[in-house]
């Protein structure tokens, strides 16, 4: 099977990039596949404590392409799933540590030994996100419903077109289903109105996210949380493109929303996930 | 011993192989030539401005004495321009006592030299607008839309999304299928047409053509200028979910439905 290196970006910071990439590696890693999550946010690393892993960096992504180590040396095996693993950020270093031929480089050598390499990119448009996108086979680009996000989002489109990549894929991050309803919120059409690409998911806001990322457990685990369950969706729709978009995410049915209640989970999850 | 003493030559030769080949690049892009009524001045068309004033500089410093005291016609039917550049350029001529003469002053005197031009300005020079595309640097080259000014048409046709950064830049009319987002700049010196919605910055008519228009799909520009006039859409403008178009009326941009009879302004 052919591995596909996937750069998870944004323009703007604090959508979501890190939690987005976090949880699709563990939600892809939980369907069997065989994931590598790679922090490129050099001097600014958080994709360790999001999955609960800083406590065993020893080395870092730096050290690898300054040849410090070997690859195998520095990738961190999750603590939960077995086929899951980190390539930390360095702390101590900055963008500039590494260019965009040994970025390539470093995703040419990650593919040989995984099914998926996930790319969490640093925020703005400069040389860490160049080297992000340069080896990357697919973009997604994580936005939030607000006009600024929603301007950068566009502003990396035309950056990654320009970049001869294909055309990024959007997932809409902390929608808010109460606000879009009384018209506080833009809401999926008026964003992909501007944006005109396609979407990979819808996570809408909440709260157990905070909690999860200070516990250094992602979501995904979490059956009751729907962030969590729409994070499964969009990792099954990275592995198929053929699945399609629920418009439950956003409007749930009374009976969806008695059901999770009382704790049977996201049952459209997990019907996909036997099929 | 030997072999470094080989290698340092070798490098002190392609060094000034290097500056040769550097001089000659520099000097191509500007073209100075003494004529019966002093000398002119021709900018390459393509050539960033910045680097022409280097050329330039270049070449005066080569010879100051020679070119002390003249004074320089600049020709502007290739390249003409910009108020900046032309204060930049006047700066550095001033070090040299050299001053500008603009080229409609000197028009008559010209139609007489273009008979005995010299062999590398072709003869045939026709007025023809200058197309910049220009895009960000990050941008790839083969994304760059380079066109020559000299087979292209007059209108810049553009079908895809300009998102924001993005920036067009045309000596006539532009029209793009598809939408301007926020961020996006389009400047042209004529009128801009936008089959899509129309979210960004347009310039139409730029710097002073007050006749040129702007129309679109859906108009919800963050401002929109026409000729020497800016205007934003009023606090609390409740976007028309129809075509409109854009005009300058008794000294005032306007904004009208675009439909039967209304688009159809009387251009000369």
């Amino acid at each position: 099977m052919d591995s596909r290196v996937i750069t998870i970006t944004s323009g703007k910071g604090g959508v979501g990039k890190t939690t987005t990439t976090a949880n699709l590696g563990t939600a892809l890693a939980m369907q069997g596949k065989k994931v590598a999550v790679v922090d490129s946010d050099i001097g600014l690393r958080n994709l360790d404590a999001v999955l609960g892993l800083e406590n065993r960096i020893v080395y870092d992504l730096v050290d690898v392409v300054e040849g410090q180590c070997h690859l195998r040396q520095a990738l961190i095996k999750d603590k939960r799933l077995p086929e899951l693993y980190l390539l930390p950020a360095a702390q101590t270093r900055d963008k500039n540590a590494i260019n965009s031929v040994q970025m390539e480089q470093l995703c040419q050598q990650l593919r040989q030994d995984f099914d998926y390499v996930l790319i969490d990119s640093p925020a703005g448009i400069e040389q860490g996100f160049r080297n992000a996108i340069i080896g990357a086979d697919e973009i997604i680009i994580v936005a939030n419903p607000e006009m600024a996000s929603v301007r950068d989002a566009d502003r990396i489109i035309g950056l990654v077109e320009a970049a001869g990549k294909p055309e990024p894929r959007l997932i809409l991050n902390r929608l808010r289903a109460e606000m879009v309803k009384r018209g506080d919120m833009m809401d999926v059409e008026d964003v992909l109105e501007v944006l005109g690409i396609d979407l990979v998911g819808i996570v809408p806001e909440d709260e157990m996210i905070i909690v999860a990322i200070n516990k250094g457990q992602p979501i995904v685990y979490e059956k009751r949380s729907r962030a969590g369950s729409a994070y499964l969706n969009a990792a099954q729709r990275i592995i198929d493109n053929e699945v399609p978009l629920e418009e439950t995410e956003e409007e749930l049915s009374f009976m969806e929303r008695l059901r999770r209640m009382f704790g049977f989970g996201p049952a459209m999850a997990e019907k996909r996930v036997r099929s | 011993m030997g072999i470094e003493d080989t290698s340092e030559s070798t490098i002190s030769e392609a060094q000034s192989n290097l500056e040769r080949e550097e001089k000659q690049s520099v000097q191509g892009n500007i073209a100075i030539k003494g004529t019966r009524n002093g000398l002119l001045l021709t900018l390459e068309p393509e050539t960033p401005f910045s680097e022409l004033l280097n050329a330039l500089s270049y070449r005066l410093s080569e010879a100051p004495g020679f070119f002390r005291g003249a004074s320089l016609a600049l020709d502007t039917r290739r390249r003409d321009l910009r108020t900046s550049e032309r204060t930049q350029l006047e700066e550095l001529l001033a070090n040299y006592q050299m001053s500008v003469i603009s080229l409609e002053q000197t028009l008559k005197a010209k139609q007489e030299e273009l008979v005995s031009v010299p062999p590398d300005i072709p003869s045939d020079i026709v007025l023809m607008p200058t197309i910049t595309a220009e895009f960000q640097s990050e941008q790839a080259p083969e994304q760059i839309e380079r066109l020559d000014p000299r087979d292209s048409d007059d209108t810049l046709f553009l079908r895809r999304t300009i998102r924001s950064g993005q920036a067009i830049q045309h000596a006539s009319n532009i029209v793009i299928l598809g939408d301007v987002n926020p961020g996006a700049e389009i400047i042209a010196s004529g009128d801009v047409l936008v089959w899509g919605v129309l979210r960004g910055m347009v310039h139409a008519g730029y710097p002073n053509n007050e006749s040129a228009i702007v129309c679109s799909l859906l108009l919800t520009p963050v401002q929109l200028r026409i000729a020497h006039l800016l205007s934003r859409p009023p606090d609390g403008y409740q976007v028309q979910a129809r075509p409109e178009f854009a005009s300058i009326k008794s000294g005032q941009i306007v904004v009208e439905a675009w439909l039967n009879g209304h688009g159809r302004t009387t251009r000369k």
